[in-house]
């Protein structure tokens, strides 16, 4: 099963172009979200990077238009076919994880082929599978809703284990935030570590279709 | 009217027989509107000043009944009590005193505006010991002393001649204006220096309007709102507590140095764990004359 990013109507497009929009879009917010939370976290910092009031606004906007962007890809995520990617085989995952993580960790090294190369079943590896699963479906919504909570501050618990409410919630965005930024950060380096070099990003802007499985 | 000075001590019993009754009120002889010369016993007794008898305040022309003419035209002293006194930060109101003559309520209403204008005596509640939990109420307390005159256009025509334009138009760059007249005091922006208790009050001019100034490390706000909350607190509590311990989020200003160090290690780690794959791949990769 071979996975070539081609123009060609064959087989099943792994990434969609509604996937590819949303993801650029996400990623573009995810970014802008970073660089304003930064300049808001540390306002009045020797070195500004976006003056408070610019940055707060920038935070708003582009808050709003990461939720609704999640929004559509959740909904075609669980509705579509994209969603078949995230389903894991629970059964010898932790084998096949550890097999990744040696390919990660040795293999990638000696320039041995992927261990699970993508499929019209799963276009993940098991680490990525994984991976994506808890930040996709855990993390960001988790981000979301307690950035959303700024909106509506008055939502949030008056006491939470004896500390103000609305500052639980604040450190949980901030260290939710920081955590997908390290997210962030493994996802453009692991997108080096395809095929080629530059083949996931290729994927990404100009989609890859594979085979259908026969049964 | 057991009930009524149920809060007062033995020699104020008197006074209150009258200014304990709601309905106490005389018609003012300068504005014919009434004034009202009723004592809430319960909110004095939960003031400031809940260990001052009447004359204490209230010279010896208040003594008897009824009060002497002359008693009645003079305005409380108190700086004769702020002044110089030992249960107060040294010379706090003799700063109190600079700031207040500067202001621009004593600039423009220099004959009509004293301490007694904006702090009741008999309701007042200062911020010292304040905690943290009842900063609202306390902001409450402190905005609604502006807003008495602020929001009350014939209140403000009466002593300024003029009306003012509203509150909110006057406000209309602040975000989310409502919550930020909950959070912090009037005070905070129309002061213009770091000094705790600055009363040298700023118009629309002169206010801060810089959101930096409260929303960072160096927030105005803890020389002002906070004052009382200060880092001898957290302090004692220790370095775990250090860790979690906040009462109040303010964007930039309630940041926790061990969660900014802790952020900073790990995305410092991952980005050198990642470089360091990445060079070991470019490095093998060389090895095999790719």
């Amino acid at each position: 099963m071979n996975t070539h990013p081609s123009f060609s109507s064959g087989g099943i497009e792994l990434y969609p172009l509604w996937l590819r929009i949303w993801h650029w879009c996400n990623a573009l917010s995810f970014l802008m979200l970073i660089l304003t939370g930064v300049s808001l976290h540390f306002a009045g910092a020797a070195i500004p990077l976006i003056p408070f009031n610019t940055a707060r606004i920038l935070h708003n906007i582009f808050g709003i238009f990461m939720t609704l962007a999640y929004l559509v890809y959740a909904l075609a995520t669980v509705l579509g076919r994209n969603g078949i990617h995230y389903r894991p085989q629970w059964r010898g995952l932790l084998g096949r994880l550890l097999c990744q993580a040696k390919f990660y960790g040795v293999g990638i090294f000696r320039d041995e082929p992927h261990p699970f190369p993508s499929t019209a079943r799963c276009k993940f590896n098991p680490l990525q599978q994984i991976t994506y699963l808890g930040v996709m479906f855990a993390g960001v919504p988790l981000l979301i809703v307690s950035g959303l909570m700024f909106f509506w501050p008055e939502l949030a618990p008056a006491q939470f284990l004896g500390m103000d409410g609305l500052w639980v919630v604040a450190v949980s965005h901030y260290l939710f935030g920081l955590l997908l930024t390290a997210f962030m950060l493994g996802h453009l380096y692991l997108a080096t570590a395809g095929e080629t070099l530059s083949g996931e990003f290729r994927k990404m802007i100009f989609g890859a279709r594979v085979e259908e499985e026969k049964q | 009217m057991l009930l009524l000075t149920g809060y007062a001590r033995a020699e104020d019993r008197a006074c209150l027989r009258c200014h304990g009754m709601k309905s106490m009120a005389i018609q003012d002889p300068v504005t014919g509107g009434i004034r009202s010369l009723a004592i809430d016993a319960a909110a004095m007794a939960a003031s400031s000043h809940a260990k001052l008898n009447c004359l204490r305040c209230h010279g010896p022309g208040f003594e008897v009944y009824p009060h002497f003419e002359e008693a009645k035209r003079e305005a409380l002293h108190c700086l004769e009590c702020h002044k110089g006194n030992d249960k107060f930060p040294y010379a706090l109101f003799e700063s109190i005193e600079k700031g207040f003559d500067r202001s621009i309520h004593a600039q423009a209403l220099p004959d009509r505006f004293s301490c007694a204008s904006c702090h009741d005596p008999h309701l007042f509640h200062g911020l010292s010991r304040t905690p943290v939990a009842d900063v609202p109420a306390q902001v409450h307390q402190d905005n609604q002393i502006c807003l008495n005159c602020h929001r009350n256009n014939e209140r403000i025509k009466e002593l300024t001649g003029r009306i003012l334009p509203t509150l909110k138009n006057t406000h209309a760059w602040l975000p989310d204006v409502e919550r930020h007249w909950q959070a912090v005091r009037c005070v905070e922006c129309h002061t213009g220096s770091r000094r705790p208790l600055d009363h040298f009050i700023l118009g629309k001019s002169f206010a801060l309007r810089d959101c930096v100034s409260c929303h960072s490390r160096n927030s105005v706000l803890l020389g002002k709102l906070y004052l009382y909350q200060n880092a001898e607190n957290r302090q004692k509590a220790g370095f775990v507590n250090a860790l979690v311990m906040n009462n109040a989020y303010i964007i930039g200003m309630t940041r926790n140095v061990w969660l900014d160090w802790a952020g900073f290690a790990l995305l410092a780690l991952t980005a050198f764990t990642l470089l360091g794959h990445g060079l070991a791949r470019w490095l093998m990769a060389r090895k095999r004359g790719h």
